[in-house]
């Protein structure tokens, strides 16, 4: 049995985030991420007959991607820095643990936990990702070295993990 | 102990985290990559992280957006249904995202963005006054659109980005004066809440098959289009995308100005305006004979040498008629979701009327049009039947789709005679209700007569008074009749001698002189046989979809199936004329006849043209609209 237009576009918005964050993590380049997922989702319309449910979907989805994503970094680049063959291969198995756990960021933890934020770090936070800058960038920004900025930003992403993590559980808890 | 080996576990985690989000933003040494690769080889915990890592930047990086952007977007979602059409437009969107981000990647990366309306809000919120914020790569609108279509699928997406984005971005205090202080009107309209300060141009998002006038710039997708500079649009559709977040779709031929960045001035022509969230509120149309405000809502304005009328959608708009030059009062009304207003020349007074939605193109409209040049024939069906619609000889169009089907409700979506014209399900129901079945596309629906004998039901439409002066008539639908019998199509008819028009066809198991033909009955006639003609018996194989036409010109009687001129008949009388309604599936019981002769069948896109259509004519329909 194959799948209809109807959920195949709605698999395709609904897992967009962990579509766009997979191929992310191969061509490193947010905006170059964007367009290769623009480029999947045409692919995923014209072969819309090929699926027979979501989780194939977002299998195929996924090796298509990393196809095209190692191809457009190759166009890009003559040796292109890539995460290897095998790691890939390793990562798989987590997105699909990912795709099976519907894996979102939970929308009211992660408002709690930015509010919790320091004014420093919700400052990173906004040139990071309202302004889009990154590196040398957005050390100059901030007057502080690159490797300093790098080392708040993980710390940040730590404790927001760890914030989301208590609050759901505190949530799970008292419901 | 513990104390010591947690803190070196968070400073192993501190140190990968870092090394992942300095790969992620394309940071990272070829060095750094090698160490993160081998990291994410041997340990799976780490290769855990990463994943989970990137799902959550992906998510901030969705989560920081204008709110504008977030509301519109989730309002698309509410309704599942038009999941694909969101798709569609986000695929369109990120297209021309893709061609913008191509372009700059070609400049140097030293070339500064504009700075936008965010480093305003930046500046506030970390009190910053005189700092100025250049982003590197600038954050297209269209990503937004996108982000927030996909969060917004989770409905409670948008809630997210609102929230987030409030919280990074607190509101600041109005800088400019409000909407209703600029238009000057007065009374509900000032009650609008102020609108964002402009900070760039209208950008023309999208455009299908655009006719600019003669002498004037071609303006293009991704264009900004400049203010108070009158365009002249003869033919084609654009999207406009306003700075405060109204989307207007502009439909050819048009002639319309900027006159600010939340103002439209419509000379002539037809847009479609969606205004959703707070920003967009109070954007405003104007065109010769009124103002109309928007107070967060969907609506469409059309305007002619005539007059101008405002149809709302959904929310509600204020119409201001504007005072002519005899100075008489202007007069302003608020028009909720389902109701429209009419400004004619001359006239001050705003005449409400029911909104005629499947007249005007809206956002989904737009997306089919776009698809229609890809070559899909459900879509090119869709956007011709738009264009059909306009037909100053169409009298009434009944396409039986949802956007024109309300429970028993069958609307008329001819623009001539919209709001009019509608039917009614009426006859033997439930029994032999007629139901919506998808028609001869996939995604498009039809009417099916099922009666039972003759127990039938029908769509009755109730007379009017555009059926009393016509000299020539078209009547024309695809119908997919049941193996053994049609039935009759459309009538309008009083009786067995008073015939303003009827169009039937019939199957292997009538009478022989009617067996597999089509006929034609219109006449005031002394018998009951005289008003009809039928065509050759050429059905034999017609139990699929097939369009049938019949045309009266003149005394003669032409029939046409599947855009093929079959038959030719001399009229017996001339046409015909009585006052009863039209019936759709059936014809009145009358004296000779047993019964209303039902359809059994489907019947899609039924339309009555008070002109003869040419053969030319009904082989392009026939050919645009074919499945």
């Amino acid at each position: 049995m194959v799948m209809d237009q109807y959920t195949i576009v709605r698999t395709l918005l609904r897992d967009r985030t962990r579509l766009l964050a997979y191929i992310w993590t191969i061509v490193h380049d947010e905006h170059l991420a964007e367009d290769i997922y623009q480029e999947l989702s045409e692919l995923v319309l014209r072969k819309q007959d090929h699926f027979q449910d979501e989780a194939h979907l977002l299998r195929w989805a996924r090796r298509a991607a990393r196809f095209r994503a190692i191809r457009a970094l190759r166009q890009r680049h003559s040796a292109p820095m890539l995460l290897s063959d095998e790691t890939l291969d390793l990562l798989e198995s987590h997105w699909n643990d990912a795709d099976a756990q519907r894996q979102q960021m939970p929308i009211d933890a992660l408002c709690h936990c930015l509010s919790k934020l320091s004014p420093y770090a919700r400052r990173i936070i906004t040139f990071r990702y309202v302004h889009n800058l990154t590196g040398d960038s957005l050390a100059q920004k901030l007057r502080r070295s690159r490797n300093t900025v790098y080392v708040a930003m993980s710390r940040i992403h730590r404790t927001l993990a760890q914030c989301i993590r208590r609050y759901e559980l505190t949530q799970s808890r008292s419901s | 102990m513990n104390e010591a080996a947690d803190n070196l576990i968070r400073r192993e985690d501190d140190a990968f985290i870092e090394l992942a989000l300095c790969y992620l933003d394309n940071e990272a040494t070829r060095e750094q990559i090698e160490q993160l690769d081998q990291v994410l080889k041997e340990s799976p915990v780490h290769r855990q992280q990463f994943v989970t890592l990137a799902i959550q930047a992906q998510c901030m990086a969705e989560a920081v957006r204008p709110p504008a952007e977030a509301q519109r977007n989730y309002g698309k979602l509410e309704n599942e249904d038009s999941c694909a059409d969101v798709l569609m437009e986000v695929l369109e969107i990120e297209r021309e995202a893709a061609r913008r981000r191509a372009q700059e990647r070609k400049r140097e990366q030293s070339a500064s963005c504009p700075v936008d309306s965010l480093d305003d809000r930046l500046r506030l919120f970390l009190g910053e006054s005189n700092e100025s914020v250049v982003p590197v790569r600038h954050v297209v609108i269209p990503r937004a659109a996108v982000y927030a279509v996909i969060g917004g699928l989770v409905a409670t997406a948008a809630a997210l980005v609102l929230a987030v984005y409030t919280m990074l971005f607190p509101p600041e205090p109005p800088r400019s004066p409000t909407i209703a202080e600029n238009s000057g009107a007065s009374g509900p309209v000032a009650a609008i809440p102020p609108a964002a300060m402009p900070i760039s141009a209208t950008r023309l998002v999208a455009a299908v098959n655009p006719q600019w006038a003669a002498g004037q710039k071609q303006w293009q997708a991704g264009e900004q289009l400049p203010m108070h500079q009158p365009f002249e649009l003869m033919n084609g559709l654009l999207w406009l995308r306003f700075d405060n977040g109204a989307e207007v779709i502009v439909r050819g031929p048009a002639r319309f100005e900027l006159l600010s960045p939340t103002t439209l001035s419509l000379a002539s022509g037809e847009v479609f305006t969606r205004c959703e969230g707070p920003s967009a509120h109070g954007f405003i149309v104007q065109t010769p004979y009124a103002r109309i405000v928007d107070i967060g809502t969907e609506f469409g304005v059309r305007t002619d040498d005539a007059g101008t009328e405002a149809h709302v959608f959904s929310g509600r708009i204020v119409m201001t008629s504007l005072p002519d030059e005899s100075g008489v009062a202007s007069v302003t009304v608020p028009l909720d979701a389902g109701s429209a207003g009419r400004v004619t020349l001359g006239d001050p007074q705003i005449r409400t009327m029911e909104a005629a939605r499947p007249t005007f193109i809206g956002r989904n409209d737009f997306h089919t049009h776009v698809l229609a040049e890809s070559g899909s024939r459900y879509h090119r069906a869709m956007a011709f039947s738009h264009e059909l619609r306009r037909d100053p000889a169409l009298l009434a169009y009944y396409t039986f789709d949802a956007d024109s089907m309300d429970q028993d409700r069958v609307r008329n979506v001819a623009l001539t005679t919209a709001g009019r014209l509608d039917g009614i399900v009426t006859g033997a129901q439930p029994t032999a209700r007629p139901v919506v079945m998808p028609g001869r596309f996939e995604q498009s629906r039809a009417l099916n007569f099922t009666p039972i004998g003759n127990l039938a039901a029908w769509v009755e439409v109730p007379h009017d008074s555009v059926f009393e002066s016509i000299e020539e008539l078209t009547l024309m639908a695809w119908v997919r009749r049941a193996p053994h019998d049609g039935g009759t199509i459309v009538s309008k008819r009083a009786s067995d001698t008073q015939v303003s028009f009827q169009m039937s066809m019939f199957g292997p198991q009538r009478p022989l002189i009617y067996t597999n033909a089509l006929q034609f009955g219109s006449g005031n006639a002394a018998s009951v046989r005289e008003p009809f003609v039928r065509s050759d018996p050429v059905l034999e194989n017609k139990n699929n979809w097939c369009f049938v036409v019949t045309t009266y010109r003149q005394g003669i009687v032409n029939f046409y199936v599947d855009g093929e001129l079959i038959t030719t008949r001399k009229a017996p009388l001339p046409l015909g004329f009585c006052d009863s309604p039209i019936r759709i599936g059936a014809a009145p019981t009358t004296l000779r006849t047993s019964g209303p002769d039902p359809f059994q069948g489907s019947i899609d896109e039924l339309a009555i043209f008070n002109r003869a259509l040419s053969p030319e004519e009904i082989q392009t329909i026939y050919q645009a609209t074919r499945p």
